[in-house]
């Protein structure tokens, strides 16, 4: 017997874990494959909460303004290597070199010290795939009309049999290496060369002004030996986002997963859950699809935190949508879609209705319908993370919310 | 002392078949188009080279044609062409003495048939409906209509056409009751043009009537819009026709990856309404299903729809015109000489892709004679495309995989020449750009240049970049870059970007459910969360 | 996989390249385009009739890290198999040299090998421990004289002892690395069951097959199943269990034997347990004997990407941590670059080390902090190439319940 089972290893479900394995509860995570975070890009968004506070049915609204603080607290009190304030605008580089605007962000995506500088030198490692350093220097320029823009290429030895077949190395591969042991060395190399070159044009007296280094796929977040080689360094060094599959995204994913694991939690991945048995309003058994067989296990308790329709927590076909774990029923607009394909689109609202406490609740009846069973993140209704920016904040904040009271 | 000697309006199958029958005679052409070539109709319907045997029974005249050219085309332009061949499966539901007609009709028509067991049938289509009575096999074949128009106007430039792609024809003008010349206007950067000329030929397809109204000359065209859904991958190995009188979902197109479900047909206003309805896809599903069951659980990459120009006139069938399928697809040729005293005019309405050449043939024919040239039409005997260079084959697979080199040359042509140097010369320009569909980086930089490129949409249509699983999700961030910075021949980077995810989400918002769902949770995550465009920069 | 499950499978594809962004061999090998490239993106063009070079194919590990990983529940392994069984079928000539199918041909015949190995252990691993011997291999065979290739061991024969119907029982499917190189630690598991109440049957069973399909015999590792699910009918007729050491053998008995065409396959994927998934199930039922002596050991555990891949989680952890003073580091380090008979072909030896190689690092690094001394994972393939690539001793998890049980294998 467990004392809660959480379906769904994403951020929610993994920030449910940790506070729930903190409190020392025994904690068993079924995941279907690596959550989404591999897919974002490691920035934490809370949107305008002060607006989503007030917004009707808003998850926010749902459990107050200081709840969503306590997550955002949480996070960031076992996450110091995420930076940032609460309620304070972050500003990163996307993968095309713009700025936008972040909640909490990995330590070294900072991109604030670019508005005094006046040379960005943008690193640019050979046949990175899915960045492009002409584009991100027009928008570099673009975005901080004072600076000078140079673009640095460099090639690394370790991924000449890449470079000579043409192939390209993806993000997650040059993080990989730079926080292997020669691929430490290998970084100290690239940036004290480029250690030189600004010197040289440090000592211009015409130009005093402020360099800073623009770096696509270096994930310093996690790594103290990357760390520790940009703390030595004399300019600051802002790291870019990326494309999926991200590695910040992906090593926020890991560094959840071994808290998780390292507080006694079991995290059982590439497998989903085939059945529930309910008896009255709890529910007290999960069968979960392993091979060959079904495995059983129980619990006091349940988290759903299944990714909602791209988490496959939510099944949509052109006659029904459904909520695959427990069959709950779901809130769907009457409106499906909208012509504008960024703009508000209502199919993204779709999701469970929940009381304050998370409980799924039968909205005509205004009545619970489990009582051991709390949903979390984007299987919750009644928000569009694309529009609202507050993805991050929603997940956080309820999965604390169901650590803190499962 | 004009121009030309002739002008065509319209870039579909037909305009680019005439142009290219008018050059090989020596006769001098322009083209004009006011979107891309193949930007309308002749790209959006289910891809099927006829056999005829569609229309065996209710169209004796138009099956004779189709197979004629069918056996023609597969020869002619065997790069467009994937000869998969085709089967009419008669289900439970559909009746025996359709089906004894229908064998009647094909032998009127002289198009071979012949009957499969089901035991074999099954075999090779494991997927097809186990509510099968029969099965025959035609010499149905799947045809790239991006390819074939794109192959024609090629062709008719090496014998001197010319054609001019966003070009929009303005006004016709006469000289007391005579063409004279037409007046367009160049849709990207504004500028007015004049060409003079002898003889205007109207291939506007759905728009003909638009084109003739600007001199106020009648032309009485039915748009009859045909929504179809792109399947994410091969469900069939061969086109799957339903053994009964043609009607909604009946029929299965394997094309290139993916399957192609046609088509429902409903009269609309203006082909300007080529919007898919989910109305009609879920039709097009209910359909489907009697060949293919469980088809609602397939994942439905798009629904497109394309407007089929069909002349009232020549209806003959009795009956609602409101049901745009009753109305005879055989074409019609007016002299608008002898219906509206105008000279030099003539418009090509009707017909069907199949029977494209076999239009142009009779409009050049009618040109031909009018301006005296007594040179006969060669379009059936010559290829229009050499066959590829072993060597440059041999070449694409040491550089590239081996399926995105197949693909490229099929594209390309001898073309792909260019896009192998630059690979040579630059390994990385290898990569792919597009992975579902696998279009190098190379091949688009290829096309992206060309001077007829103007969109990124424009590089879709040659190339097949963001037409696979992802539909754009990660090709049109990576297309960027290779759009040139610095010459201003697309717009703004940015704007150029979201036009394109818009003009995707046309397609995806009437099937969206299952995997395509996802698929589009994943681009707006993409566009709108890692890339903020749907917010001003802070 | 039936025709409709293939469809769909290929449809939950949103190409997302996490597959490839985790897959141990494209990280390392720029030649491997990647699970998600020759697995889901081929495939369309397969349907289309294009197919791909049977080289690239063969890069796959099949350790199954790409279906683990998927967000989707590809099983993007499986498309990647059938595609290679279909080159070959089309008789699509492998890039490979003469040298390397002979390679492949006894490579994938572990059982062989290992029947010879066993007739006269102390000879063959003398053998193999000349460094000639290993050169002349590599020359020959193309299998790499640095590869860890395990050493014979008196092969496991289980014990023959008359059934007493009172007792429960159970089967245990030693698989070839317990049977030929291994076997104290098959007498280890049986002596485990027997301390909990069980018989154990141990029939004559032969290689599961994974090993042949690994390199491409894919019609020898059907006759294989069918071979053994012979064997096992009539105790899977009688609800026996069927317990595996082997995760590799234990995928192999729950994901393909169940599609077998033979009798016993409709109940082979519900009856087979990992031994460590068994006792934990005793363990829910009350029934496992808990009476654990403490056992002072600090361990690094890996989770072999075969056990991952049955869904199962990871029970020896739990199991483990339940005796008293054993204190267990899930790694969670990523694959250990062997796969099977991966890492012993001479071309890909050193690519399997560079797969290794932060689980290696890692090892390493906990080792001297002093946060363990030793390693143990379940499968055998990993415990040689984990000692190997680390020179940490690693051993199977069933070793400390027989400390904690205070049982010991008498010679």
């Amino acid at each position: 017997m467990w004392d809660g089972i959480i379906v769904g290893g994403g951020l929610a479900g993994l920030l449910a874990g940790i506070r729930a394995a903190e409190r020392g509860k025994r904690i068993l995570m079924i995941s279907e494959g690596v959550g989404s975070l591999t897919y974002s890009s490691g920035v934490i968004d809370f949107g305008n909460v002060a607006q989503l506070v007030r917004q009707d049915k808003h998850p926010y609204a749902l459990l107050g303004e200081s709840i969503v603080r306590n997550g955002a607290d949480y996070f960031q009190a076992h996450f110091p290597d995420y930076h940032g304030k609460w309620r304070e605008v972050q500003t990163v580089l996307t993968p095309l070199g713009s700025p936008r605007k972040a909640g909490f962000i990995p330590n070294g995506l900072n991109a604030q010290v670019l508005h005094d500088a006046h040379l960005i030198v943008l690193m640019a490692p050979e046949g990175m795939k899915d960045f492009f350093p002409k584009v991100t220097k027009a928008n570099l320029e673009r975005a901080y009309p004072q600076c000078v823009v140079k673009v640095h290429p460099f090639r690394l030895d370790a991924f000449e049999s890449w470079h000579t077949l043409g192939k390209p190395v993806n993000g997650m591969d040059y993080t990989k290496y730079w926080r292997s042991a020669s691929g430490t060395g290998a970084l100290k190399g690239v940036v004290n060369s480029l250690n030189q070159e600004l010197d040289e044009a440090r000592s211009d007296p015409a130009d005093p002004g402020k360099s800073v280094v623009v770096f696509p796929g270096l994930a310093s977040a996690f790594s103290n030996s990357i760390k520790e080689v940009l703390s030595d360094l004399p300019f600051p060094v802002v790291e870019m986002t990326a494309f999926p599959p991200s590695a910040s995204g992906h090593k926020l994913y890991d560094a959840l997963k071994e808290t998780f694991g390292a507080l006694g939690g079991e995290l059982m991945v590439g497998t989903g859950v085939k059945q529930v048995e309910i008896q009255g309003k709890r529910c007290h058994k999960i069968i979960v699809k392993s091979k060959g067989k079904d495995s059983e296990f129980s619990a006091r308790s349940f988290v759903l935190a299944t990714g909602g329709v791209f988490g496959g927590g939510i099944e949509v076909t052109p006659e029904a949508s459904k909520e695959m774990v427990f069959g709950l029923p779901l809130y769907v607009p009457d409106e499906w879609t909208n012509s504008e394909f960024l703009g508000d689109q209502p199919y993204a609202r779709i999701g469970i209705e929940v009381d304050r406490e998370l409980r799924p609740i039968d909205s005509k009846l205004n009545e619970v319908i489990l009582e051991n069973v709390q949903v979390i993140g984007r299987m919750i209704a009644h928000w569009d993370p694309w529009v609202e920016h507050c993805g991050g904040g929603v997940s956080l904040a309820s999965g604390w919310f169901a650590g803190e009271t499962m | 002392m004009t121009d030309y000697q002739v002008v065509i309006v319209g870039g579909g199958a037909t305009g680019v078949g005439i142009l290219r029958d008018l050059s090989m005679r020596g006769i001098s052409a322009l083209l004009l188009e006011q979107g891309d070539l193949a930007h309308g109709t002749s790209s959006r319907f289910h891809g099927l080279l006829h056999s005829g045997a569609r229309y065996a029974v209710k169209d004796p005249v138009s099956a004779a044609e189709c197979i004629d050219e069918n056996v023609i085309l597969k020869q002619i332009a065997a790069h467009c062409i994937s000869d998969t061949g085709g089967w009419f499966v008669q289900s439970s539901e559909d009746a025996q003495s359709y089906v004894e007609q229908w064998i009647r009709g094909c032998a009127y028509a002289h198009i071979p048939i012949r009957e499969i067991s089901l035991a074999d049938a099954y075999l090779k289509e494991p997927l097809m409906s186990k509510d099968v009575l029969r099965v025959f096999e035609v010499p149905d074949a799947t045809v790239d209509g991006f390819k074939l128009v794109w192959a024609n106007a090629k062709s008719a430039k090496r014998y001197g056409g010319d054609y001019k792609t966003y070009h929009q024809v303005e006004r016709l003008i006469l000289d007391n009751k005579r063409i004279v010349g037409v007046a367009a206007k160049n849709l990207v950067n504004g500028e007015e043009i004049m060409v003079h000329c002898e003889v205007v030929v109207n291939a506007g397809g759905a728009w003909a009537s638009q084109i003739v109204g600007t001199i106020g000359v009648p032309l009485d065209v039915i748009c009859d819009k045909g929504t179809l859904l792109a399947f994410n991958q091969r469900l069939f190995q061969r086109v799957i026709n339903r053994l009964h009188p043609p009607s909604d979902g009946d029929i299965f197109v394997p094309h290139e990856t993916i399957t192609i479900l046609g088509t429902t047909s409903e009269i609309v206003d203006s082909p300007q309404e080529n919007q898919p309805r989910e109305p009609e896809v879920k039709r097009l599903l209910a359909m489907g299903e009697k060949l293919l069951p469980n088809l609602m659980g397939h994942r439905v990459i798009r629904a497109f729809a394309g407007v089929r120009p069909l002349h009232r006139e020549d209806s003959e069938v009795p009956g609602s015109v409101e049901e745009g399928r009753e109305v005879s697809r055989t074409f019609v040729l007016i002299d608008h000489e002898v219906h509206d005293g105008v000279e030099g005019l003539i418009s090509i309405v009707g017909g069907k892709f199949t029977t494209y050449r076999l239009m142009a043939e009779k409009v050049s024919d009618w040109v031909a004679e009018k301006l005296g040239n007594t040179a006969p039409c060669s379009t059936a005997k010559e290829n229009l495309m050499s066959e590829i260079p072993q060597d440059l084959r041999k070449q694409a697979l040491r550089l590239l995989p081996c399926v995105a080199a197949e693909k490229m040359l099929e594209r390309l042509g001898d073309d792909a020449e260019e896009v192998l140097t630059k690979i040579m010369d630059d390994p990385r320009k290898g990569q792919m750009l597009c992975e579902c569909e696998m279009v190098s980086v190379a091949e688009v930089e290829k096309v992206a240049s060309d001077e007829d490129s103007h969109h990124l949409a424009d590089i879709r249509r040659k190339t097949r970049l963001g037409m696979g699983t992802c539909q754009g999700a990660f090709c049109t961030y990576r297309v960027l870059p290779l759009l040139g910075l610095e010459n201003k021949k697309f717009d703004p980077l940015q704007d150029e970007l979201k036009r394109f995810i818009n003009q995707r989400w046309k397609g995806i918002r009437p099937v969206l459910w299952g995997q395509q769902l996802r698929e589009t949770e994943l681009t707006r995550a993409i566009y709108a969360s890692i890339l903020q465009l749907n917010e001003n920069p802070g | 996989m039936n025709e409709q499950d293939r469809v769909k499978n290929l449809d939950a594809c949103i190409k997302c390249s996490a597959c490839t962004a985790q897959c141990p061999v494209a990280t390392v090998y720029p030649f491997f385009p990647g699970p998600k490239n020759v697995g889901p993106d081929a495939e369309r063009f397969r349907l289309e009739g294009i197919l791909m070079n049977a080289g690239c194919l063969n890069y796959c590990s099949n350790c199954k890290t790409c279906e683990i990983t998927c967000p989707s529940g590809v099983k993007i392994t499986e498309i990647i198999l059938r595609a290679r069984e279909k080159a070959k079928l089309a008789g699509q000539k492998d890039e490979a040299k003469f040298q390397h199918r002979v390679r492949d041909l006894v490579l994938g015949r572990a059982e062989y090998l290992g029947r010879l190995g066993t007739i006269w252990p102390a000879l063959t691993n003398g053998l193999l421990g000349v460094p000639l011997v290993r050169g002349l291999m590599e020359q020959t065979l193309g299998i790499s004289r640095q590869a860890p290739l395990p050493a014979y061991h008196r092969k496991f024969k289980g014990i023959k002892k008359t059934w007493h119907s009172a007792n429960k029982q159970v089967v245990f499917f030693p698989g070839c690395f317990v049977t030929y190189n291994d076997s104290l630690t098959g007498l280890a598991v049986v002596k485990v069951l027997e301390h909990n109440g069980y018989d154990v049957i141990v029939p004559a069973f032969h290689c599961c097959g994974v090993p042949l399909q690994a390199n491409a015999h894919f019609r020898e590792a059907r006759e294989n199943a069918r071979e053994n699910l012979s064997l096992m009918n009539p105790y899977l007729q009688a609800g026996i269990p069927i317990i595996t050491a082997c995760t590799s053998c234990g995928l192999a008995l729950k994901e393909e034997y169940p599609n077998i065409d033979a009798s016993g396959a409709e109940l082979i994927g519900q009856q087979s347990y990992d031994l460590f998934e068994f006792l934990w199930k005793l363990h829910e039922r009350g029934e496992l004997r808990e009476d654990f002596q403490e056992v002072l050991v600090s361990l690094g555990y890996h989770t072999p990407c075969h056990l991952k891949a049955q869904g199962i989680g990871t029970p020896s952890v739990r199991l483990l941590r339940m005796i008293p003073g054993v204190r267990v580091n899930n790694l969670d380090a990523g694959c250990c670059g062997l796969s099977g008979s991966y890492g012993y072909k001479h071309e890909k030896y050193e690519l399997a080390m560079q797969i290794g190689n932060p689980l290696f690092e890692r090892v390493q690094l906990c080792v001297s902090k002093g946060e363990f001394q030793s390693m143990t994972t379940e499968c055998g393939g990993c415990q040689v190439q984990i000692q190997h690539g680390s020179g940490v001793e690693t051993k199977h998890p069933i070793w400390v319940l027989m400390q904690a049980y205070g049982l010991a294998i008498n010679h």
